[in-house]
């Protein structure tokens, strides 16, 4: 919001202010009672829809929060929706865990790894640390398809199961998670913590010298990127009834997050969600008329996003002047 | 306040060492950037850094930051050996630095730019990001983009940007070049009411003789990574080796 | 003395990878570009070579002529259409380009060519060496894979263009002023890249089988062999080649298939950890 420095702004200039700012609340509360009451009064597939929605905002917002923010592209993002799906999985068919209690701990089993990977991987440059991390996850996965880890993750074939809540309670918890997910974002975005890792991800040596300890901070927001993939995986994998190496790991938990940050715009806030509406809807329509042919397009999109709009929708809004270019959105 | 004067309040004060350098050398290669280079920083002072392109001066810069690793030798700040450290502790413990190319944070505000380096000095205090963008007359662009300030800006924010922690020394790589007069007059007197109001010591690397002679206690002057002369402005103007290292023998 | 026929297994199959990787080195350092879908290049060079047998009945070995002209043109397309956009830019800029450039490739190949498992059906007999036996397609691949390596290396040496590659390798600055064309070479370099990496899917596909995402498991096997070499070495991706080939045989040997497979990110993350240059590259550390 640009004010007037001189003569502050005019009482008209401010009802016009308020009013918009009323009209997004609007809008916002509708939105949410909509997607609050879905499950009760549409189709169940279209409830099915929403939902994978809200699980690759929170794949989205998580790889946001660790690439968009210190430009670290974390190229293995499946790693963690894969160790903690296994992990909430097992907890809770192996040993009976209370689902919810699964899910969390399932993140933080992710949060864990992602700490120990980061205090090794982190120290290394950029491309490094990308190429690093796709190394790592195509290696986990073969480890757990491999007969040393099998007593515990059935290996290769993987296992079926009956989850013990209801598509509604799924439906909600992606709700929140993803909810979540967001808020911390901005929290994260519009902090001291948030302004550090932006600062790495312009110039590192510069951030370094100004006393940024910039492994710290990076392992941080690995870990916290690392805890939401890997809470929502639990979510995620429930619904699919069925974990196995080659599905839980599988890139596309990857690439289609990504893809989703870029387009909708990497380090903002709103950016991943816009990304991922537009692609969860387009992946709707393009799935049902192209069935193979809607994964070359992803890679299409993101060369093109790449060349043309590097700073995704939001940005391109910002510069047009459509946005205030504030970090809050 | 000027040379005497600051002599005057450095002896009442006791100026000890801020920083030592001792037979550093750093080697890249079969190139020795820096070779058994010991220099002593007074404390409350500005030392200049003179020499040729390639005398080591940068590199110099980045073994006393922690940005690279010397070969040998130690450096100490203030008594203690701060050789291996890293960058962002050596920061911390009170050195501030600026480039010759101007690294601020261009797609970050001008306050996002001071709140990185936020509340950082071991012990000490934070300064309010307000106050130093009022003392620098930044106010006003405190939303804007870092990039779109003028050159003089940029390198005024960087200097802010490291006030922010309250660095005791503080290392400038040809701050006052490519600005206007103006801009340069201003950075200038940044710089003396920073050594002489508030104690803060300098070491300035510095192409632009007037700015040597006009504004420093002492001068270094290296040609290819060695010291061949160390004292006042007026020794070291007259210095035989440092006019042949400019000029040619 | 069942460590002979291990280690010649090892450094036969471990000649291909070197080739495989040579690629990926080799338009690092004319470019410093990481090209995410080299692998997929690999790909599309095993596919032409087995359409070209299969369609034309020719023999396999002949059919890598046309490929590496096929494969070039290809890659001179996608240079001058997306790479040549962004070669100043930071490196993660081209790591998510080319990735983006693979998922298109792989998933074009998956709905094109379907999944189905496809060999050429070659066979020049076998050989026996030292109580082993060893098929002579793999030998004949040696020799292919060293035949192209000494002329890389001539072509690089006495050529003029060659000469101009190895310019603007070392210092792009320079070589611009002294009137070389960069965006050119850099053109016929990722060009040459390719070609490397058609010739390598040509003989893979002589050796193995061929399917569309064959890129994928590779391209883990050449960043592993890239790193282990040193970026922009291909003396080092040769090195690294082997390496790997001798370990990956020797894995196979004493574990199975699967563990073998582990090996390539493991000495890919070791050597990140311990020796980020590799053998003959250069040190990029943060700290």
């Amino acid at each position: 919001m640009n004010m007037n420095k001189t003569t502050g702004i005019t009482p008209a200039e401010g009802i016009g202010v308020i009013r918009k700012k009323v009209w997004l609340y609007v809008i916002g509360i509708l939105v949410l009672g909509l997607l609050v009451a879905l499950p009760h009064i549409a189709s169940a597939y279209a409830a099915t829809v929403i939902f994978i929605l809200f699980v690759y905002v929170g794949y989205a917002e998580g790889w946001n929060i660790m690439s968009g923010l210190t430009g670290y592209v974390n190229f293995g993002y499946s790693l963690f929706a894969g160790i903690a799906g296994y992990t909430s999985v097992i907890l809770i068919i192996d040993y009976g865990l209370w689902w919810p209690i699964a899910w969390v701990i399932g993140g933080i089993s992710a949060s864990i790894v992602a700490f120990m990977l980061g205090m090794v991987m982190l120290r290394l440059r950029g491309s490094y640390f990308a190429i690093g991390m796709l190394a790592l996850l195509l290696g986990i996965q073969l480890l757990y398809t491999s007969k040393y880890l099998s007593p515990i993750t059935r290996g290769g074939y993987g296992f079926p199961f009956i989850e013990p809540m209801s598509f509604t309670a799924m439906y909600y918890s992606a709700f929140v998670i993803a909810l979540v997910s967001i808020f911390t974002t901005y929290k994260i975005i519009t902090s001291r913590f948030g302004a550090r890792l932006l600062a790495i991800r312009e110039d590192e040596e510069a951030a370094e010298s100004v006393g940024i300890n910039a492994t710290a901070n990076k392992i941080t927001a690995f870990c916290i990127s690392a805890f939401f993939g890997g809470l929502m995986a639990g979510v995620h994998v429930a619904f699919q009834n069925y974990i196995e190496p080659h599905s839980a790991f599988n890139i596309h938990w990857t690439i289609v997050p990504i893809v989703m940050v870029l387009l909708g715009g990497p380090g903002s806030v709103w950016g991943p969600v816009i990304g991922a509406v537009i692609l969860t809807f387009v992946e709707e329509f393009l799935w049902s008329y192209f069935t193979q042919a809607y994964m070359m397009i992803y890679g299409v999109v993101m060369v093109l996003l790449v060349l043309l709009m590097p700073g995704g929708i939001i940005e391109w809004l910002k510069s047009r002047g459509t946005l205030p270019k504030v970090r809050t959105i | 306040m000027d040379s005497r004067e600051r002599n005057d309040r450095i002896t009442q004060k006791g100026g000890g060492s801020s920083l030592e350098v001792r037979n550093i050398t750093k080697t890249f290669g079969s190139l020795t950037a820096v070779d058994e280079l010991s220099i002593n920083v007074e404390e409350g002072r500005i030392t200049g850094l003179i020499g040729p392109n390639g005398a080591g001066k940068t590199t110099l810069f980045n073994v006393i930051t922690g940005v690279l690793r010397p070969d040998s030798g130690k450096v100490f700040f203030r008594g203690k050996d701060i050789t291996h450290l890293k960058p962002y502790q050596i920061a911390r413990k009170g050195i501030g630095r600026t480039w010759q190319i101007i690294r601020i944070f261009q797609k970050m505000t001008v306050m996002e730019n001071l709140l990185t380096a936020a509340n950082l000095k071991e012990g000490g205090e934070e300064k309010k990001p307000m106050d130093l963008l009022d003392y620098f007359g930044l106010i006003d662009d405190k939303d804007n983009y870092a990039g779109e300030l003028s050159v003089g800006q940029q390198k005024i924010l960087s200097i802010a940007r490291i006030l922010m922690f309250d660095p005791e020394l503080m290392l400038l790589d040809e701050i006052a070049a490519g600005v206007n007069p103006t801009e340069q007059l201003k950075i200038l007197d940044v710089i003396h009411e920073l050594c002489d109001q508030r104690g803060k010591t300098f070491l300035i690397i510095e192409h632009d003789m007037d700015v040597i002679m006009g504004h420093c206690d002492k001068v270094i002057c290296m040609n290819f990574g060695e010291k061949i002369a160390e004292g006042s402005v007026k020794e070291v103007q007259e210095n035989e080796k440092v006019i042949e290292a400019y000029f040619g023998s | 003395m069942q460590f002979i026929p291990i280690l010649i297994g090892g450094l036969l199959l471990g000649s291909l990878y070197g080739l495989a990787a040579c690629g990926l080195s080799f338009v690092f350092g004319v470019m410093t570009i990481i090209n995410v879908a080299h692998a997929e290049f690999i790909m599309l060079g095993a596919f032409t070579s087995f359409w070209l047998w299969f369609f034309l009945k020719i023999n396999p070995l002949l059919t890598i002529i046309p490929t590496m002209f096929f494969i070039f043109v290809i890659c001179v397309f996608v240079y001058r259409a997306a790479v040549s956009r962004i070669v100043g830019e930071m490196q993660l800029v081209s790591l998510i380009l080319t990735f983006g450039i693979s998922i298109f490739l792989w998933n074009f190949a998956q709905v094109f060519f379907t999944s189905t498992f496809r060999s050429v059906a070659y066979s020049t007999g076998s050989v026996s060496f030292l109580g082993s036996h060893f098929s002579m397609n793999k030998i004949i691949s040696f020799i292919i894979v060293s035949a192209i390596i000494v002329v890389l290396h001539a072509f690089l040496k006495w050529t003029r263009i060659g000469k101009a590659i190895r310019a603007v390798s070392q210092n792009p600055d320079i070589a611009s002023i002294s009137g070389i064309d960069i965006d050119r070479i850099r053109m016929f370099g990722f060009g040459i890249g390719g070609v490397l990496a058609a010739v390598a899917g040509s003989l893979i596909a002589i050796q193995w089988s061929i399917y569309p995402l064959m890129g994928s498991d590779l391209i883990l096997k050449c960043f592993a062999i890239v790193a282990i070499g040193g970026l922009g070495s291909i003396l080092g991706a040769f090195l690294g080649g082997l390496i790997l080939g001798v370990a990956e045989t020797i894995g196979t040997m004493y574990w199975d298939a699967t563990m073998a497979n582990v090996i390539a990110p493991l000495l890919l993350i070791l050597t990140f950890l311990l020796r980020p240059q590799g053998l003959f590259g250069y040190a990029e550390r943060v700290d």
